[in-house]
Formats: C-alpha cells, structure tokens, sequence
C-alpha cells in the first residue's frame, strides 16, 4: 500500500516537473508566484558556476532603475528607436524621445511607422563580443534587416533578398524542444537553497583542487568571472582575440550599410555605441593564452571611414569598474544610468538642432 | 533527448512508473509514445524519416512472409534497397557529390549536382539514423530466411524500432531478441530493477566522471594539431582510446540497464574490449551487436571464410571498408575501417607458432596462459593491439584525413623531452590514471563488489550519484556514436 501511494506521489511529481519544463510561460508563473525559485536571482555567472564569491544576494537592488531615473524633460520632435542587446534591454519610458521604441534582433521584423513630421533617429548599441560575429556580411542581414524594423508608411525599401533560402519545413518540425530542457528542469528542482549549497560545494572543489571553472572563466586573481566566450581567447567574440584589419574594415562597411540603409527607409541619422566587454573592464590584462586585449573598439571608433556618427562609451566605461555586476554579465543599474544620461543628451541636441560631431566622448 | 540529462532523468522516472502502472496493453503504447518523445527532443521532423522506415519495412516483411521463390527474394531487395537509399540520401549523398567531383577535377569537369543543404536548407543528418536503419533491415532479412514470424500488431513493431533506449546508439537488437520481449508483459521484479539501475549509474560515471574529463585533453590537443606537440598528441590519442570507449560503452551500460529496468534485455556490446590480445579479439569484445550484424549479413553470405584465403582476404576487407562508411560519411572512416580490415588479412598470413604479433588471430579469451613466459607474451601481445587500434583511432578523431597524417607525424617523431600540454591538473590526471586502471581490470575487481543486496544497492547508488555529482563533467554532452 505504502509502496503504491509512493509510486503515485512520484509518478504524478515527475509528470508535473514535466509538464512545467515543457512550458515556460507556467514555469513564468510559478516563479512570480514564488512556488519555484527565480533562475535569475543571484545573476547569470552565478548560476552558471555557482561560486559562493560571485552570488550577488541583492542583485534585485542592483538591476533596477527607478523612477528618479526618469528623464525631467522629454523632446516631442525626437522620435527614439533603439536597436540594442540585453545591456540596453530597459523600458521605453525612460528614454527622452517624444516617442520611443526598442527593436530586438530576437523578434521577426518588426513593423513602424515613421512620422515624418519628427526627426527619427535610430540608435545600435552592441556589446563587445557580439561586433565581430554579428556585423560580417553573411550574419547582418538576418539579424538587423529581415528581423530588423520595417517603415509601414511603405515609403522605406523593402528588405534585401539574402542568400539563405526558406526552409523546406516548418518551425516546429526544426525545433529542439528539448533544447533548453534540462536548464529549466535544474531550475524548477536544484535552485532551493539546499540543493544551491550542494551546487557550491561542488563548484569550490572543482576551482580549488581541479583549478577549473567549467561553465565561465575566473580571473586568475579569482575575484572576478566573465563569460567564457568573452575572456577565453578562443574566438571572435573575446577581448582577447586578434583583431585584423580586414575584420575592422568588415565591421565597418556592415555599419556604413546598415546606416545607408535604415537612412533610405527614412530615419534622419542613424548612431551607434559599442559597450566594452566585463572582462574589457575588469581585467583587460587577462590574457588567457598570452594574447593581449585587442583594443578592437577603439580602433572602430578611432577609424574615420566609419561614417556612422557614435557616442563613445569605452574611456568612461573602463574607469569605473564598479559599474559591472559581481555575479552577472551585464552592468548595473549605475552602468544603465550612464547609457540613459548619454543617450538622452543626445535626444536633446538632435532636438535642439545642436550640430553633432561624428564622436562624442 | 541525452541520457546524460536532467530531461532524461526526469523523463525515465515518469516513463517507468508509468510503465510499472499499466496493464500489457497500455505498456506498449506508452513506450512507443514515450520513445516517439525521446527522439523529437532532437528534432521533431526525425520521427518523419524514421516513420517512412518503419512503414517500409513493416509492410514489406508481412509481403514476404506471404510470398516465395523470387518474388519474395525480389521484395527483400526492394525494401533493403529503399532502407540504403534513405540512408544514402541523408547521410552519403554530400560524400559522394564531393568524392565525384574531386574524380573529375583533374580533368577539369565539375558536377552541376548541388549539396543536400543547398537544396534542403535546414535538413540535417537524423541522429542515430545508421543504427536504426540497420536494427529494421535485421527484421526483413530475418523474415525472408524464415527465422523470424512477420509481426503483425504495427504499434509493436514500430517500438522494435523506436525503442528509446538502444533508439539512437544501439545495440542494434534483432527481432528474434526483442519482439518477444516487446510482447511479454514484464512484473516488477525489485532485483532485476536494482541491477538495471546499478547498471545505469556505472555507466554515467563512464561517460561524466572519465569520457567527458579525458575529452577535456583530447578535444584541445585535436582542436588545432598544427599546434599540440607529439607529447601531447600522443597522450590524446591514447585518452581518445579510452574516451572513446567510456562513452559508447557508458551509453550502452545505461541503454541495457534502461531496459533492464523494465525486465527487457538487450545484447551486450562490449566485453573489456581493450584486453584483447589480438584485432580479431578487439572485434570479439568491441561493438559486438554491429560486427556481427555485419558478419551475418555481409560477411558470411558473402562467403565468409569458406571460400579461400584470396577471398576470405576480400571479404573481410570489403566489410571493415564498409564498416568504416557506416561511421560516417567520410574518406577517415573508411581509412579507419581499412586498417582494421588489413590487419585482420595480414593475421591469416602470419604464423601462430612464430611470430608473436598481435595482429595474429588468436582465442586469448579461453587460451590458457602457460607460466610467466605466456603470461608476460599475452601482455605484450594486450598493449600491442591497443597501440594498434589507438593508431586507428586517429583517423576516427581528426577532423580531416589530413590531421590524421599530421598528428601520425608528430607521434612518430616526438620529442620526449617536451612535457605534454593538458588541462587537466595534477590530481585529476592521477584520478584519470585509477579510474582507467579499474576499468581495464573491471573483470578482475567487480565481482567482489556485493551488489546483489537491497542494501548493496542503497549504499552503491548514493555513492554512484554523489561520483558523478562531483567528479562528473558536464560540459561535453554529445554522445560520440550519436552522429552516426
């Protein structure tokens, strides 16, 4: 009898584990319900190494803006839209355009409608190890133009047609639902404090007697962690990896293009911000294989055939490391605010007229 | 879906529980629906290519069991045909386009036929596709030699072939095994269950706590060859030796042990296969359920030995060239798979009595070891045919032929002086060195380990667990024998 009811009790357990991983608006749910632990609570780095040094308790506290950070004035005849990554991922309302709209590069192409009455200004931000996979000829114009925005007023040019051709199947029958599975099961069942002290005891003995992170990289001082792309030395999307010419002058013709294009469709200028890497920041003299930082965004901002005007971010962004988070990827809200007051000024001068020169520091 | 998961734990929690809840009828049902979910956690459209397989030779093995004489031989073609021509289309067709035009470029003509991606974007090579493919064209040869009933419930037959556990890496089951079984109703039997799920932990610390860690070596040192010295190299290619096996083996332990959980058993796959003294040993111990697949349905309708030593010579390396294309759609396999084949021809020329090589054919699993002398001659003869095989291995680990010869060349002329690069520290190395000591000698230790207890059980499984908890790697997933 017992054993039968223990049989029932876990069968329907691992049923409802099933049914919740399977779907993440429950899983959404629960978690604002607080019936399973928030994944994002101690930050990303923390989650994936579960280092007790880099658990962030109040990381809440850290992210969030408030409403003083609210811009006092707003400028009607400046119509925002921002094209950036998740540094940037932060409520419309706190931008200073009369009007303001944030695109993702996630989401198909998203439609607009651009009052011309306005001046239209489209702001990309990129982070440092997205500048070289993302902006090449073969990965652009899927991310920023056929996923980009579109001008409803049909007065824009139509997207470019691009080599990829549609997929004889459809989505569901390409998709790996059991992709991401396991991460959310771990979440919904090994995020209780419990099971998160077994993971850092784990975690401290594989740093302290194996001398291995596996899912980040630890700076060799152990007191910073960063992605491993971005601090590994291994590929494009590291601080640490050689720059060519030939990967600057690439970066910079998919930016004048993407400029020229979204300047066809209507928009009055179009600017960018490159946002230096954690590892950038923190520890810039990393070198993971005895490559140094490859300096790759002053050189794009230092390079005069880049025609797109920019608001440079790198010389005050390294001066305040304080401005990253312990346990996470991303700035903090101290980060968040300098990009608000930056970008608002900006809104400002377009408004005013103001004559803006091709970098701002 | 990966064994080596948090999804599949989950998975196989409420799948047996299920199972152990359900009358014979449903058991079926569940299995197949389950196995259905396993494999569209890869890619939904899979179950597409494997349900045009299951349909073909469903259909065609009720044919000919009805028929005779050449019509039913004629049907037996036809449906093996169709099986190779799926899997030639999916997994040889970009092979063969580039083998042709290669052909033709010294003569400056090239083939106007496009790759598969650049007509079927998106459309990639099924997981796994080789081995079910095989484990269905068993049941239609059977059928035809009258060894095996056509089976007539479809649902059934569609789990022989979709069985989850071996569903992606084998073993590669035959009909006469497995359809049985799928059809007995199976009560809970508590020792059973414990020895299946026993067997299932032995073979995640396989796979977590020793494949995924020497992998950790061995995916730097291939990473760029060019720049890995000889030392390391070498030391790579005897981890891959082991990795290798830890991994197909782990996968198999925690396939049989699956299915042993549900009172299904499943053919063993490997046998300590690195003690073998000679390579038609290894073959004896290694992949059991494809070599012999291919020895009973290439190799000996092909003549087998039967026929003269020219012959014999042929066949055998006719069915290790093809055992190498099975792998994998590339020219390093069957490099890999032609070496085997010609050490194996060249151990019919060589003499027992004298010349002591361990390419020669011997029965070292039953030979009896006569004092020190036998002993210390099956050792050496044990570490030669690893070297042999570790050599072999190369081919299957580079990412091209040309690797291959680069890292031959650096093994070949190594500087011993130069320390081998790893990243591996010091304690982790000495860890790795035990565990593939116990693994080696598993035969020698294993049986005084008491398993056979409910209390065995509960102090082996938190022990099992926790090893794999903390000494597990858990950032190489793949299973290496999911690509083929």
């Amino acid at each position: 009898m017992i054993l039968t009811l223990l049989r029932w009790f876990f069968l329907l357990l691992a049923g409802l584990v099933l049914l919740v991983g399977l779907t993440p608006p429950l899983q959404r749910k629960l978690n604002n319900k607080g019936l399973i632990p928030d994944q994002f609570t101690y930050g990303d780095l923390y989650n994936m190494t579960n280092l007790p040094a880099f658990k962030e308790e109040n990381i809440a506290e850290h992210m969030m803006l408030t409403p003083l950070d609210k811009p006092a004035q707003r400028y009607e005849n400046v119509h925002f839209y921002n094209f950036g990554d998740s540094f940037t991922d932060i409520d419309t309302s706190y931008y200073a355009g009369g009007f303001n709209f944030r695109a993702s590069q996630n989401e198909r192409l998203q439609p607009i409608y651009l009052d011309r009455s306005k001046k239209n200004i489209l702001f990309f931000q990129f982070i440092e190890r997205v500048i070289r996979e993302r902006l090449q000829p073969a990965v652009y114009p899927a991310m920023y133009i056929e996923n980009g925005i579109m001008d409803t007023t049909g007065k824009g040019p139509l997207p470019p047609k691009v080599a990829s051709k549609p997929s004889p199947l459809p989505d569901w029958a390409l998709a790996q639902f059991g992709h991401d599975m396991s991460s959310r099961l771990e979440f919904i069942l090994f995020n209780f404090t419990p099971f998160l002290k077994l993971k850092e005891a784990k975690a401290q003995f594989t740093l302290d007697v194996l001398g291995r992170v596996p899912a980040a990289e630890v700076s060799h001082d152990h007191k910073q962690v960063f992605y491993k792309i971005e601090a590994n030395g291994l590929s494009s999307s590291s601080s640490f990896y050689p720059a060519s010419a030939a990967d600057l002058k690439r970066v910079i013709s998919v930016l004048n293009t993407l400029r020229d294009y979204y300047k066809t469709m209507g928009f009055d200028e179009v600017y960018v911000a490159f946002i230096p890497n954690k590892v950038t920041v923190l520890a810039p003299n990393h070198r993971p294989h005895g490559e140094p930082y490859n300096h790759f965004i002053e050189r794009l901002e230092a390079d005069t055939t880049l025609k797109t005007p920019l608001l440079s971010f790198y010389g005050t962004v390294t001066k305040h490391p304080e401005w990253y988070h312990l346990g996470d990827g991303h700035w903090n809200n101290q980060g968040k605010r300098y990009w608000l007051s930056r970008v608002n000024s900006l809104i400002g001068q377009v408004s005013r007229g103001d004559s803006i020169p091709r970098i701002q520091y | 879906m990966l064994f080596n998961s948090l999804h599949f734990l989950v998975f196989f929690l409420f799948v047996t529980l299920s199972y152990y809840s359900l009358s014979k009828q449903g058991r079926w049902v569940l299995l197949l629906v389950a196995s259905c979910y396993f494999y569209a956690a890869f890619i939904p459209s899979y179950l597409l290519i494997l349900g045009v397989v299951i349909l073909i030779d469903y259909f065609a093995a009720l044919w000919i069991e009805r028929s005779s004489g050449s019509r039913r031989k004629a049907l037996l073609i036809l449906s093996l045909v169709a099986n190779v021509a799926l899997l030639a289309f999916f997994k040889y067709f970009d092979f063969i386009n580039q083998s042709v035009n290669s052909l033709l470029a010294p003569l400056g003509w090239q083939s106007s036929v496009p790759m598969l991606g650049d007509w079927l974007p998106g459309v990639v090579l099924p997981i796994g596709l080789s081995f079910h493919t095989f484990q269905s064209m068993s049941y239609t040869i059977e059928v035809y030699r009258g060894k095996q009933v056509a089976e007539r419930n479809f649902g059934v037959y569609s789990l022989y072939v979709l069985f989850y556990p071996q569903l992606v890496a084998g073993p590669i089951e035959r009909p006469g095994h497995m359809l049985p079984q799928l059809n007995a109703f199976h009560a809970f039997d508590w020792p059973t269950v414990r020895m299946g799920l026993l067997r299932m932990a032995g073979g995640f610390v396989k796979k977590v706590v020793i494949a995924d860690r020497l992998a950790l070596v061995v995916d730097q040192a291939y990473f760029d060859v060019d720049k890995s010295s000889g030392t390391t190299m070498l030391l790579a290619s005897i981890f891959y030796s082991i990795q290798i096996y830890c991994d197909f083996s782990g996968y198999s332990d925690i396939a049989i042990g699956a299915g042993q959980v549900m009172g299904i058993r499943m053919t063993e796959n490997f046998r300590t296969p690195y003690l073998a003294a000679s390579i038609g040993d290894f073959w004896r111990r290694w992949h059991i359920s494809l070599s012999s697949w291919f020895r009973d349905y290439v190799y000996i309708p092909l003549g087998g030995n039967r026929l003269g030593a020219t012959r014999t010579a042929l066949n055998v390396l006719f069915v290790f060239g093809l055992s190498g294309l099975w792998h994998g759609a590339n020219w390093k396999f069957v490099i890999w798979g032609a070496l085997h084949g010609l050490y194996l021809v060249i151990s019919q020329f060589i003499k027992p009595s004298s010349r002591p090589l361990p390419i020669q054919e011997d029965s070292s699993s039953t030979m009896q070891l006569r004092g020190v002398g036998g002993v210390v001659r099956h050792r050496i003869n044990q570490l030669l045919t690893f070297g042999l095989v570790t050599l072999t291995w190369i081919f299957f680990r580079a990412r091209t032929t040309d690797d291959a010869f680069v890292v031959l060349k650096k093994v070949f002329t190594l500087n011993p002086s130069v320390p081998a690069q790893t990243p591996l520290a010091a304690p982790e190395l000495w860890l790795c060195a035990a565990l593939i000591g116990l693994l080696l000698y598993e035969n020698s230790w294993i049986r005084y380990v008491p398993r056979a207890t409910t209390t065995a059980f509960w102090v082996l499984m938190p022990l099992l667990a926790l090893a794999c908890y903390f000494l597990g790697v858990f950032t190489s997933n793949q299973f290496i024998y999911f690509q083929f």
